[in-house]
């Protein structure tokens, strides 16, 4: 699921940048009490406590992940016993065509690889990524999010959106500055 | 080749013109218009000349048809000069393989591995070509022309300057020829050379009947068997037939008895029920002891014929007296019991006996047991003797026959300038005190005939190549003087000739035409010998020569020859014997017999000093290590010693036919450099025998590409072993290693895959019967265009037989470095091991991509082109029966490259580097056999297919064929109780079973610990 | 000084900032005159490696030592030694990733690179000692021409599966636990590398760090990790099947799978010693791998070890107990007798006997001790495939076809060129990408701070 930012009207949304997780928890905090819902926090690690902070679901990744992890097995069972003992079935040391034990290991191998595959496809577009470019990278600054600070956007989405509001709310956590972010 | 030669063979219109065009680099679509040729003419018995231009077939030559092979009967020559009939199989006019002739009385269709190899010899890229100028090592290619106007020209001095020398030969063609030459050349005088001329057997022949008479031994015959120093299964005339004899007493329950006594593990050695490793010089004195113990037995029949035994006992003393000083003879217990416990069987057997001594041992040992034979009745019983088939025993020529030594002298005296030598190497292989290298120089004409630019003919002035017995007319002698013929199967691949031609010319016949002198010696029936390879009639019936008692009485003792040892160095006595692969180096050339594991020592490329643990500590050598031998006139030869089980104290083995000093670039390429050369050390005196040499170890080593490196059974229930008694009172061997393994999993055989219901395809061979000839090692490589693996090859562990023969000692032995500890009664048991086409097979399984399956027939099949390399099924393999292509062979050793791919059989695929292969149960065989059945719409009989082992094996020892057929032998043998699996306890169900060997020892003679072998 | 139990994880309070000047500013570090050397060193050592590649395919696999009965030697001995070391890599970032052992974050990621060019290494072996390399494709099914298919019942296709498996999970792991730290790079790339920090943004696939991005991110990370874990388990034991399925003696046995992974996994922290004493020292990295890593690493190798040793006693035993003639001249003369039984005393020594050190708390925590004891325990697992595999072929069932076996000069050039190539790459490696989880670090230095670290029993 893409997340929506910066979608339309005059001002984009509200950056507030902050120099700890601690701050950028209490900020998000202080941001859900005043009423906004549309919050994105942006950092160099995954701050324990932030996703119940903003209320983000659990992620489904998984409930995908298992179907797609039994067919592959599935699959590579088939084409063992099919084309050992179906299609072109050879007497092979006295050993029966369709020796089930002998097929475990690559259905189990082909089990792993189908399921990690589908894991790294999904986390990508479910995070919407790759996407090389994002209006946030033009703000001045912002590549600290990746090193040493942390930034929370307030959608201008969101229903509850007042700039001043939002302003003097990110003002009270102290955020280190609030930017408005142009469309 | 010049157009003179044309001409000549323009002289033979039998032969199509242009046929003898330069081999090499030759296109191959050119040599099978030649062949096909000179098949078609073999086809229709050569009755017919052909038109004198080569066309390709552009009508079908008559009785051949692409894809078919035909059969020529032709025959080999041993180098004893006796002919043994075989049979060979060409395809496309290509001869690929050699068969015995069944008609033959001396291969009764079976062959040994010498006959095998001739096929490798006939295609061998180092052959001699066409007649060439000698210019020191340096061949001028001149005419036949050159050698017609040598031999013909008219000589005043009645040939008191020329000189003959020859090979024992049986041949009635070449005796009329040379009877012819020398009443030309009244003064001429002929010499017969080969190192292995049976020179003894006949001087004691002529001790006891006072002529060199034949014997011919009925080995079927006879309970019992004593060997003195004489290896009958695989030396002397007749050894395939002695071999078939013996092997049917080798099976329960009618068994003969075998004692031999001998310094060396021989072939004939590893099949006693008794062995008494001794020194060759002791074995007259133990003859004596034996005759003495049979005169002093109360039931020995001496009063029977008492007016022998004052003469067998002057014999006996007489052989004491030329037996050397012998302290050990009488503390010997074993010896002693021994030569009892054989006096008193020989006594009991009522003639049923043989006794044979070889060419190591003396001429009054020969007489002797010409004399215990009548003595006991064996004459006329098992043993009948011939007027003996060699030509230089007919008296015309024997009267212008000349020992070899006197003719050195002669032509050290310079009274000879016409040296005529048809075949043979005396150059190399002449006793060291002839020295006939340095004395054929002094004669001014010296024309060589041989098959290679060997020693003699580089010592030539004219060397003519010898044609290969498959290029040429000829005949030959089997032991009972029954003549087979000898027809060409393609023209000579090098332009070679052979005696017959040579002979002709020097008999004043300017233009020799073999075939025609052929058929002018055999008029009658002579197209119908063509067809089955010999002449009926021909036989020669037994004489009834008396012994000469009052001679053999008057015997007097020859002295003892004693020459004492230098101090300091290690006494040793030296025994020669011709190499069980190059012979007497004649065959030297050869790449198969050069990787044809020797029996025992399993020695390939090389030959080394044979020695006892004993002596080998005394000397402080082991395997590997030069050792510096030296006879008592200072002659020494250089070579790495072998420690050997068997090898009776104080005594050394050195294999003749080695060391060749063959010129480079022109020389046998493949002969070059391989082991030692031992004749230094033969002199006309002593012969094999070198009494009085020492030993001392040089200090460096030299590797020996073996390929078996550990004899012990360590225990393993393996190769199977019992004795008579214990076999009836207990029939079956081996109840734990037969019959069905329990297992869990389903039973999966190919028909249950929707196959078809066909033959169940299986192998029994029998240990009792197996003596390691070798012959079905060579036979398999000859059929499956096996390659050779060069010395390196097989000292990295790469041979590629398919079927190799295991030799086991059985006696208890340390289980590292066992051959350190081997006892001299090392009790050998042979099992040749091929693949056993297991039910169910390991390395099937193991395979990744399906490249070994098994077939609906029970075959274990080797899908090459499928095979990617893995070895994961070498691995699996328990009985490790796979070879792997770890090279493309053919540019990794050249050899296996070029002339010899002609002689590769067109039904096997030839492998490709990096595929597994193995032994197919010559599936080839088994189709073609098939083929035919279905063309005639009949069932497939039992043998109709015979694998190539099965079919050369000389004893019989192999059994294939089907067990769905009732009745079939294979089915009947893996039902006998002698039957046994190896490692059957893996549950890999092998089809090829074995059966367990039997021995028949003598309940007169302690067994020692380890007698009761397995199974019991 | 922040601790949680024991020695410290990280030394100091290093600010995110100090963390990412340590640990991304490798990557933009100017090279010196050592790396160009090692580098030098590398290559030409990979030439050799590509020399005896040339020569195994064209002239063929005889230019090896192995023969009949060995036909298997060095390829597949050094197959299973890469594949062995390759394991802890994986070990280290998963299941010590699922156990929440937070002494793993500062050396997971070269513990998987390391586990990467190993598996690499290891995947060249079984498609050079095949004899004909080109055809190694027929055993993937394919429709061909012939209507043939692989053979399943046999070890190796189920070797490829596994192999190919492991090497694309470890990847994909590798590069996922990697996106944060790419982003970083292309974030604090100097003016200057302007070509590096668009190629560091195509790798970080632009990555921002956003909560939505964590909240999948997390959970895949462990996804991987739960599916990469059983891989460590099953790789190596499916590899030992290609000697358990067989019936040669030695070979022949139902331990061989958790008997090679504990010894996969003991080979594995052994090279993760032997690497990581070096690194800490050129990159100075004292205050983030600690002396707290080397003594549980120590501590893995302890226990590993052990689990090894107790199997070498269960072979003798079963060998002992089976009652089969040539389990027992296998185990108890063979192997400690015969040619080649050097390799033999010489594993038991290194696997057995060194192991034992690593019980004093002092020797794990002394990095020189302990580097030469894993260099040695790598050793030692050498021979321990040299002894299963080479002495194991050499006296099988029938006495007559024993024989032995010597390496040539192309066996040990391909050996030696595997390590360069392997080292090559390693170089490049702690180059051009960052060697250790910042991120990680990052968020470990927070938790610590904040006391609420996942203390993990060690």
């Amino acid at each position: 699921m893409r997340h929506r930012l910066f979608s339309r009207g005059p001002v984009a949304g509200l950056v507030g940048e902050l120099d700890s997780p601690d701050a950028l928890l209490a900020a998000v905090r202080a941001l859900r009490a005043r009423g906004f819902t549309k919050l994105d926090t942006y950092g160099p690690f995954p701050v324990p406590g932030l996703e119940e902070a903003l209320h983000l679901p659990r992620s489904g990744l998984g409930w995908i992940v298992f179907p797609i992890a039994m067919a592959g097995a599935g699959a590579a069972y088939l084409v063992q016993w099919w084309t050992n003992a179906v299609d072109y079935p050879l007497n092979v040391g006295g050993r029966p065509p369709h020796a089930a034990p002998a097929f475990v290991p690559i259905t189990f191998e082909m089990g792993v690889l189908s399921a990690a595959l589908a894991a790294l496809v999904l986390a990508l577009l479910f995070s919407g990524l790759p996407r090389l470019h994002h209006p946030l990278f033009e703000l001045e600054g912002f590549e600290r999010a990746s090193l040493d600070r942390f930034f929370v956007v307030v959608d201008a989405a969101d229903p509850a959106f007042d700039l001043e509001a939002a302003r003097a709310a990110l003002g009270d956590v102290g955020a280190l500055r609030a930017v408005e972010l142009a469309p | 080749m010049s157009d003179r030669d044309h001409d000549h063979h323009a002289e033979t219109p039998e032969f199509p013109a242009g046929v003898d065009v330069a081999p090499d680099g030759i296109a191959r679509r050119t040599f099978l218009q030649l062949v096909g040729a000179s098949a078609a003419l073999a086809a229709s018995g050569c009755a017919q000349s052909t038109p004198p231009e080569m066309l390709p077939y552009h009508e079908q030559p008559e009785g051949l048809v692409e894809g078919v092979p035909l059969h020529y009967a032709t025959t080999l020559s041993s180098v004893d000069g006796f002919g043994v009939g075989v049979v060979v199989t060409t395809r496309e006019g290509r001869p690929l393989k050699v068969e015995g002739n069944p008609d033959h009385p001396d291969s009764l269709g079976a062959t040994h591995a010498w006959e095998q190899a001739a096929i490798w010899s006939l295609y061998d890229p180092d052959r001699a070509r066409g007649v060439a100028r000698m210019q020191g090592p340096l061949r001028v290619p001149a005419t036949w022309d050159a050698v017609t106007a040598a031999l013909t020209a008219p000589r005043s001095d009645g040939g008191a300057g020329l000189r003959l020398v020859m090979r024992p030969t049986t041949s009635p063609l070449l005796a009329e020829l040379l009877g012819r030459a020398l009443r030309r050349h009244p003064s001429a005088r002929v010499t017969f050379w080969s190192p292995l001329a049976p020179g003894h057997a006949r001087a004691g022949a002529r001790l006891a009947f006072g002529a060199p008479l034949q014997p011919r031994y009925d080995f079927g015959r006879a309970d019992v068997i004593v060997a003195l120093d004489g290896d009958f299964l695989t030396r002397g005339p007749g050894r395939i037939r002695h071999q078939a004899g013996f092997a049917a007493r080798r099976r329960p329950p009618a068994m003969a008895r075998l004692y031999v006594v001998e310094p060396s593990l021989t072939v004939t050695g590893g099949m006693a029920d008794h062995r008494l490793a001794r020194p060759s010089g002791q074995v007259p004195s133990i003859a004596a002891e034996l005759v003495e113990a049979l005169l002093s037995s109360s039931n020995g029949g001496a009063a029977a014929r008492g007016a022998n035994a004052e003469a067998l006992a002057a014999c006996a003393r007489a052989l004491r007296a030329s037996a050397p000083p012998d302290p050990s003879a009488g503390n010997d217990p074993r010896r002693r019991a021994f030569v009892a416990a054989v006096a008193r069987d020989l006594a009991a057997a009522g003639g049923r006996v043989i006794l044979y001594a070889d060419e190591r041992q003396p001429p009054l040992v020969h007489a002797l047991c010409h004399a215990l034979h009548a003595h006991l009745g064996a004459v006329g019983e098992t043993v009948t003797l011939h007027p003996s088939p060699l030509v230089e025993d007919t008296p015309a020529i024997a009267a212008r026959a000349l020992d070899i030594k006197s003719l050195a002298g002669e032509l050290r005296g310079g009274a000879v300038d016409t040296l005529l030598v048809l075949g043979g190497n005396p150059a190399y292989d002449a006793p060291a005190d002839v020295g006939f290298a340095e004395a054929m120089t002094h004669a001014k004409a010296r024309v060589v005939l041989s098959p290679y630019s060997d020693e003699t003919a580089l010592a030539s002035t004219l060397h003519v190549a010898e044609a290969h017995p498959f290029e040429s007319w000829g005949d030959a002698r089997a032991v009972d003087g029954t003549v087979s013929l000898q027809q060409p199967l393609l023209q000579p691949l090098d332009g070679g000739h052979s005696a017959v031609e040579l002979l002709a010319l020097l008999a004043g016949d300017a233009a020799p035409r073999p075939e025609a002198l052929l058929r002018a010696r055999h008029a009658r029936g002579f197209a119908a010998a063509l067809q089955r390879g010999l002449l009926d009639g021909t036989a020669t019936p037994p004489t009834t020569a008396a012994i000469r008692w009052s001679a053999l009485a008057a015997t007097p003792p020859a002295p003892p020859p004693v020459t004492p040892p230098p101090a300091g160095l290690v006494p040793v006595e030296v025994t020669l014997a011709p190499d069980a692969s190059v012979l007497d180096g004649t065959l030297a050339n050869n790449a198969w017999l050069q990787e044809l594991p020797r029996p025992f020592t399993k020695l390939t490329w090389d030959n080394a000093a044979l020695i006892g643990p004993t002596t080998a500590g005394a000397l402080g050598v082991s395997t590997e290590d030069l050792i510096a031998v030296t006879d008592a006139a200072g002659r020494t030869v250089e070579i790495p010693a072998l420690v050997a089980p068997g090898q009776a104290d104080g005594t050394i083995t050195i294999a003749l036919g080695y060391g060749r000093a063959v010129a480079p670039g022109i020389g046998e390429r493949t002969a070059r450099g391989v082991g030692r050369n031992a004749y230094p050390l033969l002199t006309t005196t002593g012969g094999f025998l070198v009494k009085h040499a020492t030993a001392r170890r040089v200090g460096a080593r030299h590797p020996l590409a073996r390929t078996q490196g550990h004899f012990s059974l360590e225990g393993r229930a393996v190769a199977l072993s019992t004795t008579l008694s214990a076999y009836t009172a207990r029939p079956v061997v081996a109840p734990h290693l037969r019959g069905p393994v329990p297992t869990l999993m389903p039973d999966v055989a190919a028909r249950d895959l929707g196959g078809p219901r066909t033959n169940e395809w299986a192998m029994a061979i029998d240990l009792s019967t197996c003596v390691s000839c070798n012959a079905c090692t060579i036979a398999c490589q000859a059929e499956n265009n096996t390659f050779v693996v060069g010395k390196e090859g097989v000292l990295k562990g790469r041979e590629m037989h398919w079927l190799r023969i295991d030799t086991y000692y059985r006696a208890p032995v340390d289980t590292r470095d066992e051959l350190e500890r081997a006892t001299d009664e090392p009790r050998p048991i042979h099992e040749p091991m091929l693949c056993q086409h297991c039910e169910k097979a390991p390395c099937e399984y193991v395979c990744p991509v399906n490249a070994t399956v098994h077939s609906p027939d029970g075959l274990n099949e080797m899908v090459y082109n499928r095979c990617v390399g893995t070895r994961f099924c070498s691995n699996n393999c328990p009985y490790k029966v796979r070879r792997f292509n770890w090279f493309r062979w053919t540019e990794e050793v050249p050899v296996n490259a070029g002339r010899i791919s002609l002689q590769q059989n067109p039904d096997v695929t030839v492998r490709e580097r990096g595929v597994m292969e193995k032994c197919t149960y010559c599936v080839q065989r088994i189709r073609r056999a098939e083929i035919a059945a279905r063309l005639a719409n009949r069932p497939l009989a039992d043998l109709e297919v015979r694998t190539a082992c099965q079919q050369v094996c000389p004893s019989g020892a192999i059994t294939f064929g089907s067990l769905t057929q009732k009745g079939s032998l294979v089915s009947r043998a893996h039902e006998s109780p002698r039957n046994f699996s190896v490692l059957h306890e893996l549950g890999t169900r092998p089809r090829t079973q074995y059966l367990a060997r039997i021995e028949n020892p003598t309940p007169a003679l302690p067994m020692t610990s380890s007698d009761k072998g397995h199974g019991e | 000084m922040i601790r949680d139990r024991g020695e410290a994880l990280l030394v100091g309070t290093p600010s995110d900032a100090e963390i990412s000047r340590e640990l991304i500013g490798t990557v933009y570090r100017p090279r010196g005159r050592g790396f160009r050397l090692l580098l030098a060193v590398a290559l030409l050592g990979t030439g050799v490696l590509f020399t005896c590649i040339t020569i195994t395919v064209t002239v063929g696999i005889g230019t090896w030592g192995n023969n009949i009965p060995v036909g298997w030697a060095f390829g597949i001995i050094n197959f299973v030694w890469w594949i062995g070391i390759g394991h802890a890599g994986t070990f280290i970032s998963a299941i010590l990733y699922l156990f929440e052992q937070p002494w793993r974050t500062s050396i997971n990621r070269f513990a998987e690179g390391m586990t990467l060019f190993a598996v690499m290494q290891a995947g060249l072996y079984p498609l050079l000692h095949l004899g004909r390399p080109w055809f190694a494709y027929w055993l993937i099914p394919y429709p061909s021409t012939m209507g043939t298919w692989p053979n399943f019942k046999s070890a190796l296709p189920w070797d490829a599966a596994a192999i190919a498996t492991y090497f694309t999970v470890s990847l994909l792991f590798w590069y996922f636990g990697l996106l944060p730290d790419f982003a970083a790079c292309r974030d604090q790339a100097p003016p200057e590398a302007r070509v590096r920090r668009v190629l560091y943004g195509l790798l970080a696939l632009g990555w921002r760090g956003s909560a939505q991005h964590h909240r999948h991110y997390r959970l895949t990370y462990g996804l991987l990790a739960a599916l990469a874990t059983p891989l460590v388990l099953s790789v190596h034991s499916i590899v030992s099947t290609d000697f358990a399925i067989t019936m040669v003696p030695g070979w022949h046995s139902t331990i061989f799978p958790p008997f090679f992974v504990a010894g996969a996994i003991f080979s594995g922290f052994a090279m993760v010693v032997t690497l990581a004493v070096p690194v800490r020292r050129v990159f100075g990295l004292q205050r983030v791998i600690t002396k707290r890593h080397f003594d549980a690493m120590g501590k893995m190798i302890l226990c590993t070890g052990w689990i090894v040793t107790y199997s070498y006693i269960v072979e003798l035993f079963i060998a002992w107990y089976s009652g089969d003639e040539a389990e027992v001249y296998q185990f108890f003369i063979a192997r400690p007798f015969s040619h080649g039984s050097w390799v033999w005393w010489g594993m038991m020594l290194c696997n057995v006997g060194v192991t034992q050190l690593f019980w004093s708390r002092r020797f794990r925590t002394n990095t020189v001790l302990v580097w030469f004891a894993a260099l040695a325990i790598n050793f030692g697992m050498w021979a321990e495939r040299y002894v299963i595999i080479v002495l194991g072929l050499q006296r099988d069932y029938l006495p007559s076809s024993w024989g032995d076996y010597l390496p040539t000069w192309v066996d040990l050039g391909l050996f030696g060129g595997t390590m360069c190539f392997f080292l090559l790459l390693f170089i490049l490696f702690l180059r051009y990408v960052p060697f250790i989880a910042a991120w990680e670090v990052k968020e470990l230095a927070h938790e610590l701070r904040h006391g609420h670290a996942p203390t993990g029993v060690i």
